[in-house]
């Protein structure tokens, strides 16, 4: 990756509240026009990441850049080619969500007027806020008030989007829309968003990047990820006595793990490769060539992500940020 | 992206980015809310209704039922004059007196809201992902603040004021001296305003934003027994008279007699500017 296809780039950032390291050493490349999704347990230094990133809150160590511009020192520059969503949006409630959406743009554009307008109808029309567009936001729904946080994040055409946990109060629709939005945007724009919802990112994301307690546990496109060194499994259906077989497969080079359980007569199997390559020429022939073993099933199966995110987060990181 | 709209861009304005916008939209909450009309009502009940109570109807309860009022008399005996005059220049001093610690009052609790109001509900964090300086952010409340105090508070209040003293006394005072006797109320208001403001970027507690103007402002006969040195340095003197050899300065402005010192102007103008300053040099540090 050229360093000049980079948005994001920074190096060892860190923050300390006090006694607390709330980001350790953080060291990010997010390329232009990717789906990034920066995932962690609550409490993983997600929000206070994204927070160093716009300019809220400062680094104490490290350093950091988007577009080049520094974290520290151009954060109105950085500011000027971002939309941003917060995890929690707050907006004035006495506006409604037309104000919102001028009072926004206002900080980006000075006209003409008629084609801020227009600009403002059509963001209304992509999130689906057209009928409660001229309402004050405090009759706002949880879900109303995350689509005009959609709908102020973009509304300023923005070379970067950054979603802090945009489909966490969503229903199964609204979560299914918001992903389609950023579907949509993403060959506009770059998009870094955090959640914990990996069933989401494994959808839309491209790159994925996994934060647990402050510190960076892993980062790679996701397809990488996801068939990382000895992640590739095979899943076979077997009935017979699988004793030899068994023995035979584990005894492979390329075998990892294997692993079986047994019900209704039926042996399921999950191998472990290192090479998935010999894997796809050996494996069901050599399960096949024991005596007695007949394959009902046999496929290739790639870890989802919640089992690589379980891996390298572990089970015991649900703290509250 | 966006430069492939067919938007304008704003220009960058440096330390002043997002200030015309944000002036707008405060601006807007003060005038197209309900909040010119509340305050402008409210401090029409309070500050002139008491002044109305002191020259249009505490004159009359003095005067036993069955006997010519002391105003009339005075008119019959040729001195109706002199005494509708003191009656005005009571008015004055009640208004001004008044005006400089009720309505003070009341800026420090709208200015206190209008900072830690919007820090602690989260308003600020988004306005300030925005491309904006935070010198704006400060600036546009200060100012927007500024003028709606001045109309509200300040020139709605004087010049209904004007109008209750003549007709109730048939003295007016000149015009310009008055202008600029509200001009000194105005400022001893911006002085408190900005003391909250700033005291409002130092801390989230609302407590100590209101507390320690109110402390001052209500406290302060107590301080200058105490240091009457200290009223040079603070407005109190503008609008209220500090002891019975000094008047308010501007009661002195509006009769035309000559004013001991303009120190208290100075001191008052400094800690504005001062109290700005410290509020957008904190404001840059806040971590959201």
């Amino acid at each position: 990756m050229k360093n000049n296809d980079l948005v994001i780039e920074t190096h060892g950032l860190g923050k300390a509240y006090k006694k607390v390291q709330a980001l350790k050493s953080l060291d990010l490349k997010v390329a232009e026009h990717s789906i990034f999704g920066f995932l962690g347990p609550n409490g993983a230094g997600k929000t206070t990441a994204i927070k160093l990133l716009l300019g809220l809150a400062r680094p104490t160590s490290g350093s950091g850049s988007v577009f080049g511009f520094d974290i520290q020192r151009q954060s109105v520059e950085i500011r000027q080619r971002v939309g941003y969503l917060a995890q929690d949006p707050r907006y004035y409630e006495s506006m409604t969500a037309r104000d919102t959406l001028r009072f926004t743009l206002g900080f980006f554009f000075e006209g003409p007027k008629d084609k801020i307008e227009e600009r403002i109808e059509e963001t209304i029309e992509l999130v689906g806020l057209a009928d409660k567009a001229d309402r004050p936001i405090r009759g706002f729904s949880g879900g109303e008030r995350q689509r005009l946080g959609i709908a102020q994040a973009q509304v300023n055409y923005p070379d970067l989007l950054i979603l802090d946990e945009p489909a966490a109060s969503l229903d199964p629709m609204g979560r299914h829309d918001v992903l389609e939005v950023m579907e949509r945007l993403r060959k506009y724009t770059t998009i870094f968003y955090s959640t914990h919802i990996l069933e989401d990112v494994q959808r839309v994301s491209d790159t994925v990047c996994i934060l647990n307690r402050g510190e960076l546990v892993a980062q790679a496109p996701i397809q990488e990820l996801l068939a990382g060194s000895g992640m590739v499994l095979f899943r076979l259906q077997t009935r017979g006595d699988i004793q030899q077989a068994r023995s035979l497969i584990a005894g492979q080079p390329w075998v990892t793990t294997v692993q079986v359980e047994h019900s209704n007569g039926r042996a399921e199997w999950q191998v472990s490769v290192s090479d998935p390559n010999a894997a796809e020429d050996l494996l069901l022939d050599l399960v096949m060539s024991s005596p007695g073993v007949k394959v009902t099933s046999f496929g290739q199966s790639k870890y989802d992500l919640e089992e690589v995110f379980m891996t390298l987060v572990g089970g015991n990181s649900h703290g509250k940020q | 992206m966006a430069s492939n709209s067919e938007l304008q861009l704003i220009r960058n304005r440096g330390r002043l980015q997002g200030f015309e916008n944000l002036l707008r939209k405060e601006n807007r909450l003060w005038w197209r809310t309900s909040r010119w009309w509340v305050q402008t009502l409210i401090w029409l009940a309070i500050v002139n209704g008491i002044l109305f109570m002191v020259i249009g109807i505490a004159p009359k309860m003095e005067d036993p039922p069955g006997q010519a009022s002391n105003t009339q008399s005075a008119q019959a005996s040729g001195g109706g004059g002199d005494s509708q005059q003191s009656l005005a220049i009571l008015g004055l001093t009640v208004f001004l007196k008044m005006a400089g610690i009720a309505i003070a009052i009341g800026v420090v609790v709208l200015a206190q809201d209008t900072l830690i109001g919007e820090k602690q509900s989260g308003t600020a964090a988004w306005v300030l992902s925005k491309p904006i300086s935070r010198s704006a952010f400060i600036l546009s409340k200060v100012i927007s603040g500024a003028f709606g105090i001045l109309m509200t508070m300040a020139v709605v209040q004087g010049g209904f004021a004007y109008i209750l003293v003549f007709l109730i006394t048939g003295k007016a005072f000149p015009v310009v001296p008055f202008a600029g006797a509200i001009g000194m109320l105005f400022l001893s208001l911006l002085f408190w305003l900005t003391l909250a403001v700033m005291l409002s970027t130092l801390s989230n507690m609302r407590g100590l934003a209101i507390g320690v103007p109110l402390f001052l402002i209500l406290g302060f006969t107590l301080f200058v027994e105490i240091a009457p040195w200290i009223a040079d340095y603070m407005p109190w003197s503008l609008t209220s008279a500090v002891s019975s050899s000094q008047p308010a300065l501007a009661v002195s402005l509006v009769l035309g007699q000559p004013i001991p010192t303009l120190m208290p102007l100075i001191a008052t103008v400094i800690g504005c500017i001062l109290f700005t300053m410290v509020a957008i040099w904190r404001f840059q540090k806040e971590e959201f």
